[in-house]
């Protein structure tokens, strides 16, 4: 996949704009599922994934096949795009804080359906983060690059990030318990 | 995979389940992305104005920002190391012990000069040979130059920078608000400035100015202009705190400068800037119901 994506993409920067087309055809699905994690109605996720392609094709001579694959990269522009449409529909934001005190595991009795809905009383961003991780079982630098780092920045975002799960695993675990005793 | 990271599996399992029954692309995407696409030469013509329009920004902000400094550098009293010109005609390799051989560049071969004119000699005389030894403390001399060459973004400090700059210039005193509407403000730091709304200061201009000089891929970026307000906001990833900055007309011919950082997600909402506002515009109908 990644050496078709590659061949692809030198052809759509050579000047052949209809194969960019092709990109879509092979990538829209997936984006779509991804943007999905974030912005919750199908029709605006069409939009962030349409803006998404969009902007990668004003953008073709940004990507470097050195730092990541082609999917990483669409997955990179369309992230953003989907928070650029969060702040454009005024999400309130809420802080992550964890305040009382945070049990050491997730409560014994756990399920699966209960961790899914308090999954869902996270942030998008945090719930993007969980997916990436846990789901896709992607590395944190693939995640540090798709959430906006540099090269430069990305040893330090990277140790942001583990910090962030730590965070939201304590939310969760917070959350949960407060379910349990509910 | 332990029994937290399975649980965790199989909640996210869940989820994307759900998202696959919602999520599916409309049969004309592909169609409207091609012909969104196939008028995009235009956009792209446009995106170089802007960038144009960006990079002349930039000087003047950075010339707005170092001008005022370069005038007061020239001020302070530089001392000048003058020393005498000798009359080397050649340089040859010096004799360097093992401790004093630090650099290879000194052990080269005999190098010929040609013999300096009379001319030449005075005019090396009078001038000062080294450059002045003492520089003026430079808190900010870091933005021109310890900047990374890839690193081409802008720290939102700089638009701080040159607020504070532009008040200083102008007399405007900015006054450090301790507004605090809950608690879930904590950690934000507000200052206002009320500055004349004359064209001489022409505050919006150079707010829009410098603030175009900002990428838009900047995170948090978000940026609104209008002839009544300014508003702008974004991201600091180096210190993970989030910038804004208003400005407004107001009552009495005056523009409300409001900046505020606080930590990334944390709340800020716009309601300091209102309170403030309200206050100014307050002790104006006051002044008017005086007279």
């Amino acid at each position: 996949m990644n050496g078709d994506d590659d061949t692809l993409m030198q052809h759509i920067r050579s000047g052949n704009t209809q194969r960019f087309g092709s990109l879509a055809e092979r990538h829209g699905h997936q984006l779509m599922l991804f943007v999905g994690r974030i912005v919750s109605q199908r029709e605006d996720a069409e939009d962030v994934v349409q803006n998404a392609f969009v902007a990668a094709y004003e953008h073709l001579n940004d990507y470097d096949p050195e730092r990541a694959s082609v999917q990483t990269w669409l997955q990179r522009i369309a992230y953003h795009e989907a928070l650029r449409h969060l702040r454009r529909s005024k999400r309130q934001m809420v802080p992550l804080e964890v305040t009382g005190d945070v049990p050491d595991e997730l409560p014994e009795t756990t399920t699966a359906e209960q961790l899914d809905e308090a999954i869902r009383q996270l942030q998008p961003e945090d719930q993007m983060l969980l997916q990436l991780y846990y789901f896709d079982r992607r590395a944190l630098k693939d995640i540090a690059y798709i959430m906006g780092a540099t090269t430069d920045t990305l040893t330090r975002e990277v140790s942001r990030l583990g910090s962030r799960m730590h965070r939201i695993r304590q939310r969760l675990r917070v959350i949960l318990t407060r379910m349990n005793n509910e | 995979m332990n029994k937290e990271e399975q649980l965790f599996h199989e909640a996210l399992q869940r989820q994307n389940d759900r998202l696959a029954r919602r999520m599916r692309l409309s049969e004309d995407f592909n169609d409207r992305l091609m012909q969104r696409i196939g008028g995009q030469k235009l956009r792209r013509r446009r995106r170089w104005y802007y960038v144009a329009v960006g990079a002349v920004a930039a000087s003047v902000l950075l010339m707005v920002v170092l001008g005022p400094r370069t005038e007061q550098r020239k001020s302070l009293p530089v001392a000048v190391n003058v020393q005498p010109a000798r009359k080397v005609v050649k340089v040859r390799p010096l004799a360097v012990g093992p401790k004093e051989g630090r650099e290879e560049a000194v052990q080269q071969a005999p190098v010929t000069r040609e013999r300096p004119s009379r001319r030449d000699v005075e005019a090396e005389i009078t001038q000062p040979v080294n450059p002045p030894v003492q520089h003026p403390i430079d808190a900010n001399l870091h933005y021109t130059a310890d900047v990374a060459p890839a690193d081409t973004s802008l720290s939102p400090v700089l638009m701080d920078e040159f607020i504070r700059k532009l008040a200083a210039y102008n007399g405007v005193k900015p006054e450090a608000s301790d507004c605090t509407v809950d608690s879930t403000h904590a950690g934000m730091v507000c200052t206002a400035y009320v500055f004349p709304d004359t064209k001489e200061v022409d505050v919006f201009e150079r707010l829009l100015l410098a603030a175009i000089a900002y990428d838009d891929t900047t995170p948090g970026y978000l940026f609104n202009y209008s002839h009544q307000q300014f508003f702008f906001t974004m991201n600091d990833l180096h210190t993970q705190r989030t910038h804004l900055w208003i400005a407004e007309r107001v009552a009495g011919g005056r523009i409300l400068l409001y900046t505020a950082n606080s930590p990334i997600g944390a709340e800020m909402s716009s309601e300091c800037f209102q309170m403030y506002r309200n206050k100014l515009n307050n002790t104006i109908n006051l002044k008017m119901t005086e007279l």
